[in-house]
């Protein structure tokens, strides 16, 4: 059973703490979400637990064993990592695009086996992006690039998935699929951590959140306990409305609150 | 996970790479023998195969075998080294500008041979002038290197490579205007014009192991290319070494284009022009894109040195002359056309 363990991990990103002490422990099946205000230290808490960035501190663990102790290619089967901003520079196809995700099993001059073409085939249709599959990646709308960019990451079918604000430029019946995609993916014993604004997907779709500040954790559990209004003004100094809907909490930021200090 | 997908897509353009690059090999090869053939003293084809054995007519042999014979494999390996190389640092850099003549490696270079031509060292040994060339082309590469460690954007790496290639050209003038006699002058600048006119299999052999591992270099750095359109760390998620495929490009780009340059002088946008044209061919794959460069390039320098012996007017064109008369209008409209942004 997959299990993902940071212990302290502090980086240093332009001479200040980025991320300090950061810890989690987290296994097979569970979607956790990170969540915080913009520099909170979530990316680069993804980063560091994917290997792309150099910690000062700290250690991270897969299944026991030191993540450096990975091959690269090890590694990246067994970790997809799906980057902010989806940044594609060729006009290559949306197919083309979502086979990258299948180097890590490819040889070095082998090219994509009947595994790789169905692997491919999936998670354009999970990504809901096979009805493009032939356009150019670089012509594709935001929301269209990040579904292709999405199943970029879902071909490499790891047993971890880091996703970096997947449903930032999708529109709500977008989010809503993508955010079922990422669940489903858990109920097939995938880890999910992704990184998450938007609260209400977040308390809905999460197992667990993990709240930064400042580069620090400064809550984490069951979605309930860290949307706590306290928490939120905290973290994001903002007041927010919790209300139920389908015997569901939901959290909408409401207000700005007067920043102290 | 449904695995009750429907067929499964063609995974295009693997099969219609493996043509194209047979394709291209195969114009390559006939262009090689148009090259032989044709001349000054007409030579028909069958005789010319026979000579390259050394059977046939004395002139015969010794026209085909020092004269024309090293021509053609050079032209063979220049471009091939052009065309490879701008392709890669096409992939490398993330745009369709980058070419060695471009971002200032073929000047580099060139300033590195002039040096040595310059000072007497080529005198010394016949070593001195490809590697003082190589060295040059090697520092070029080197700082895009730096620059593109730091995270400088690519506009800036270009732009720092126009500013490279600047400074080598106004060195290069600078040793023009000191040159002690008028005779090391006009060595340099015909030096600089690029040719491929009186080549020997001395020259071919002097930069055939420099040509074919900054080529094997190259040739096998697709894969990191690849996961590099994805920008640099999703190619690292992928487990690709990026800081290790920095060093290939530039390495490769420099043996390649360092020996070209001390060769046959500064031939440029080679390295533009081939990937460019065959890039919609590959499905923008810049894996896919490398052979067939290489073959491409190769040619067009192998068409570009029979044009020039066919157009018997005056004193024989400088193949960099041909190469930029075509290549720089090509440029221009290269950089018109990308306006839109999205690097086509």
């Amino acid at each position: 059973m997959t299990r993902l363990r940071a212990r302290g991990v502090t980086v240093d990103l332009g001479g200040r703490a980025a991320l300090d002490g950061f810890d989690l422990d987290a296994g097979a099946g569970e979607v956790v979400g990170l969540i915080g205000a913009n520099g909170a230290g979530k990316s680069t808490a993804l980063k560091a637990m994917a290997r792309l960035l150099r910690r000062r501190a700290g250690e991270v663990r897969l299944d026991d064993r030191p993540i450096e102790r990975f091959g690269a290619r090890e590694l990246a089967r067994r970790l997809a990592y799906l980057p902010q901003g989806h940044q594609v520079n060729w006009p290559m196809s949306v197919e083309r695009l979502v086979g990258l995700g299948r180097l890590p099993w490819r040889g070095p001059f082998a090219g994509p086996s009947a595994a790789d073409a169905i692997a491919v085939a999936d998670a354009m249709e999970r990504a809901d992006v096979s009805r493009f599959a032939g356009r150019a990646a670089t012509e594709l709308s935001g929301g269209e690039r990040a579904r292709a960019a999405l199943a970029r990451a879902l071909a490499v079918e790891a047993e971890i998935l880091f996703a970096d604000e997947p449903v930032a430029s999708l529109d709500p019946y977008h989010q809503l699929q993508v955010m079922e995609l990422l669940r489903g993916a858990a109920g097939d014993g995938t880890l999910v951590i992704v990184v998450l604004h938007d609260l209400t997907l977040a308390s809905r779709f999460c197992d667990r959140l993990v709240l930064l500040a400042e580069g620090r954790l400064v809550a984490e559990g069951a979605p309930s306990e860290v949307l706590a209004p306290e928490r939120l003004a905290q973290a994001y100094g903002v007041e927010g409305f919790v209300g139920e809907h389908d015997a569901e909490r939901f959290v909408l930021p409401w207000r700005r609150l007067a920043r102290s200090g | 996970m449904s695995l009750a997908v429907a067929p499964p897509p063609v995974m295009s353009a693997h099969r219609p790479t493996l043509w194209l690059t047979a394709a291209l090999g195969v114009l390559c090869v006939a262009l090689m023998l148009a090259s032989v053939s044709i001349g000054y003293v007409p030579i028909p084809l069958g005789d010319v195969a026979l000579a390259a054995f050394g059977i046939g007519a004395e002139t015969d042999v010794v026209i085909v075998q020092e004269l024309r014979l090293p021509r053609a494999l050079l032209a063979l390996m220049i471009g091939a080294s052009l065309g490879v190389s701008g392709a890669a640092l096409q992939g490398l850099l993330l745009n369709p500008l980058a070419e060695p003549g471009v971002v200032g490696v073929s000047a580099s270079a060139g300033l590195g041979a002039v040096i040595v031509i310059y000072f007497g060292f080529a005198d010394h040994s016949s070593y001195a002038l490809p590697l003082s060339a190589m060295a040059g082309a090697g520092i070029c590469t080197g700082v895009l290197w730096l620059l593109a460690a730091r995270n400088a954007p690519t506009l800036t790496l270009i732009l720092a490579g126009v500013a490279i290639g600047g400074l080598a050209v106004s060195l290069t003038s600078l040793a023009l205007n000191l040159s002690p006699n008028p005779w090391a002058m006009s060595e340099i600048i015909f030096w600089l014009l690029g040719s491929l006119r009186d080549r020997t299999f001395d020259e071919v052999k002097l930069a055939a192991p420099f040509v074919l591992t900054g080529v094997g270099l190259l040739l096998v750095s697709g894969r990191a290319l690849e996961a590099l359109s994805l920008g640099e760390e999703a190619a690292r998620s992928l487990g690709v070494s990026v800081a290790r495929a920095r060093a290939q490009v530039i390495v490769g780009v420099s043996l390649a284009v360092g020996a070209s340059v001390a060769v046959a002088g500064s031939v440029g946008f080679v390295g533009l022009v081939a990937p460019h044209l065959l890039r919609p061919l590959v499905g923008w794959a810049p894996a896919r894109l490398l052979a067939p460069s290489a073959l491409c390039g190769a040619a067009i320098i192998l068409a570009a040195d029979v044009l020039i012996r066919l157009i018997a007017v005056g004193p024989e064109l400088h193949l960099g002359v041909v190469t930029s008369l075509v290549g720089a209008p090509f440029f221009f409209w290269l950089i018109l056309s990308m306006r839109g942004g999205q690097g086509r």
